[in-house]
């Protein structure tokens, strides 16, 4: 990279700036703070397929920047992935899964297995031995049935019949665990999911605001964004609108921007020619 | 002086959404530390008619991933033929900054976009790794970002007029950078429509 002007981005990862941070962290700077999705995620096997559902908050340091993420990150039409840990390890792990998946499932002429995706991602996280902050449950329905599966950024897997993740995770655990059963119906089972999520987003600081919850069988996918809004608002009791001219100005700018116009249509109203009376 | 690196230069930037129009603003200090060495340092750049970005952060860094940016979009133009939308910007800026996940840059940036036929507004963040935000209402990057949260969602209200946009982001701001000591020395504010963009620059407190 050293001098070159012309540089073309071949794709993966690039170290050119590793030794001047190295310089910088050594001389006492601290870094600065990333966005973690600290979080809540879980995901539920019921009768005919599987609930996953997540929080909505994206916080930096305790700072929350987003009030309404969307964790749930789509690998392929029946394969989910809920993103816990470092967001920006979650959306590009994902999305490069997401696009690989999509070569495969053109490739082979089928529908990718859920089973196929874990390892991919469990394989790819391991190259990176745990630096990319990526936890994972990848959830999906296949010709085998339907899976969850959670992985762990040095690359652990395992495939389980409930899981829950993220800061919150203990949480939502505790009252999956409670009131778990195989061969759930669909409504027993967003029931307890909410529940769950609820009850991390309103103890876990990290994880709040929404509950999003899709529902993913064989033959569909509800998508419920949001589910229920947890973190509701109060109104604002006043009116805050500043007057024109609060703000004391030195200078004004006005640039116009310059339009063309591409193409011009005139519509006439026509309504049935009815003729004239002439009484 | 064992400090925040994103804190080495000071600097704020805001952007809020409007009807069919879009404020982004910053200031224009340029420091090092406890010093102030120009008030000049504007850190709003723009890629197309409609699209600006601001970044916020290490100065050497804000200069560097603006224009290594723009290197990007202008083969993307020569290439495409055609202008930057806003979210194919933002996935650009994403892709540049996650592509050093390991050896990052130390900027956050604020992507805003208006698409000039439907009027459809875009206002996306992303912190020095490229985390991907949704299209959202208000945000702010930079050292006095916290302050300026709290003034952003008193003052924002959904669809305000230019005029009422203008007024919310310029007051998010001022008021935001005075209890800043690392932000502030004057402001710029873009407010961008569909068919102009109005650049001002506010009267604050020079210290």
């Amino acid at each position: 990279m050293s001098g070159l002007a012309f540089e073309q981005p071949t794709g993966g990862f690039v170290f050119d700036n590793c030794r001047r941070n190295e310089l910088l962290l050594s001389n006492g700077v601290l870094p600065g703070k990333i966005h973690k999705t600290g979080t809540t995620i879980a995901a539920i096997t019921y009768k005919d397929g599987v609930v996953i559902a997540a929080d909505s908050r994206c916080t930096s340091g305790t700072i929350i920047f987003d009030d309404n993420v969307l964790k749930i990150h789509r690998l392929s039409d029946n394969i989910y992935a809920l993103g816990a840990g470092t967001a920006a390890d979650c959306d590009f792990q994902t999305r490069l899964l997401e696009s690989q998946l999509e070569l495969l499932k053109l490739n082979q002429d089928r529908q990718v297995r859920v089973a196929t995706a874990v390892r991919k991602i469990q394989q790819h996280l391991f190259r990176y031995q745990g630096h990319l902050g990526a936890y994972l449950i990848i959830v999906g329905v296949d010709v085998t049935g339907s899976h969850i599966a959670t992985v762990h950024p040095h690359g652990s897997i395992a495939f389980l019949p409930f899981v829950a993740s993220g800061s919150g995770g203990y949480t939502s655990l505790s009252v999956i665990e409670d009131r778990f059963k195989e061969n759930m119906t669909e409504e027993e089972a967003k029931q307890l999911a909410r529940d769950a999520l609820y009850a991390s987003t309103t103890t876990d600081l990290y994880s709040g605001s929404r509950i999003n919850m899709y529902v993913l069988t064989k033959e569909k996918l509800d998508k419920f964004l949001p589910y229920e809004v947890v973190g509701v608002r109060s109104d604002k009791q006043n009116d805050y609108t500043l007057a024109k001219g609060t703000t004391q100005v030195l200078s004004t700018n006005v640039k116009k921007i310059e339009f063309d116009i591409v193409n011009e249509k005139v519509k006439t109203t026509t309504g049935t020619h009815e003729a004239m009376e002439l009484a | 002086m064992g400090d925040d690196i994103l804190s080495y230069n000071g600097g704020v930037a805001l952007a809020m959404k409007g009807k069919e129009c879009i404020a982004i603003a910053c200031d224009k200090r340029y420091g090092v530390q406890n010093r102030t060495i120009a008030t000049n340092f504007t850190k709003i750049f723009q890629y197309s008619d409609h699209c600006f970005v601001a970044f916020c952060g290490l100065a050497t860094d804000v200069q560097t991933v603006s224009e290594r940016l723009k290197f990007r979009t202008n083969l993307y133009e020569l290439r495409e033929q055609r202008k930057l939308k806003p979210n194919v910007l933002y996935n650009m800026l994403t892709n540049l900054l996650y592509e050093r996940r390991f050896g990052p840059y130390f900027v956050f940036a604020l992507v805003v976009g208006l698409d000039p036929k439907t009027g459809e507004t875009f206002v996306y963040d992303s912190d020095n790794i490229g985390a991907i935000s949704d299209n959202v209402n208000l945000v702010t990057v930079g050292t006095a970002s916290e302050y300026i949260f709290g003034l952003g969602e008193l003052f924002f209200k959904p669809n305000m007029n230019a005029d009422e946009l203008f007024e919310a982001t310029s007051q998010a701001l001022l008021n935001g950078v005075d209890r800043d000591s690392a932000s502030g020395w004057g402001a710029v504010v873009y407010v961008i429509e569909k068919d102009k963009i109005t650049v001002r620059e506010l009267k604050g407190r020079q210290d």
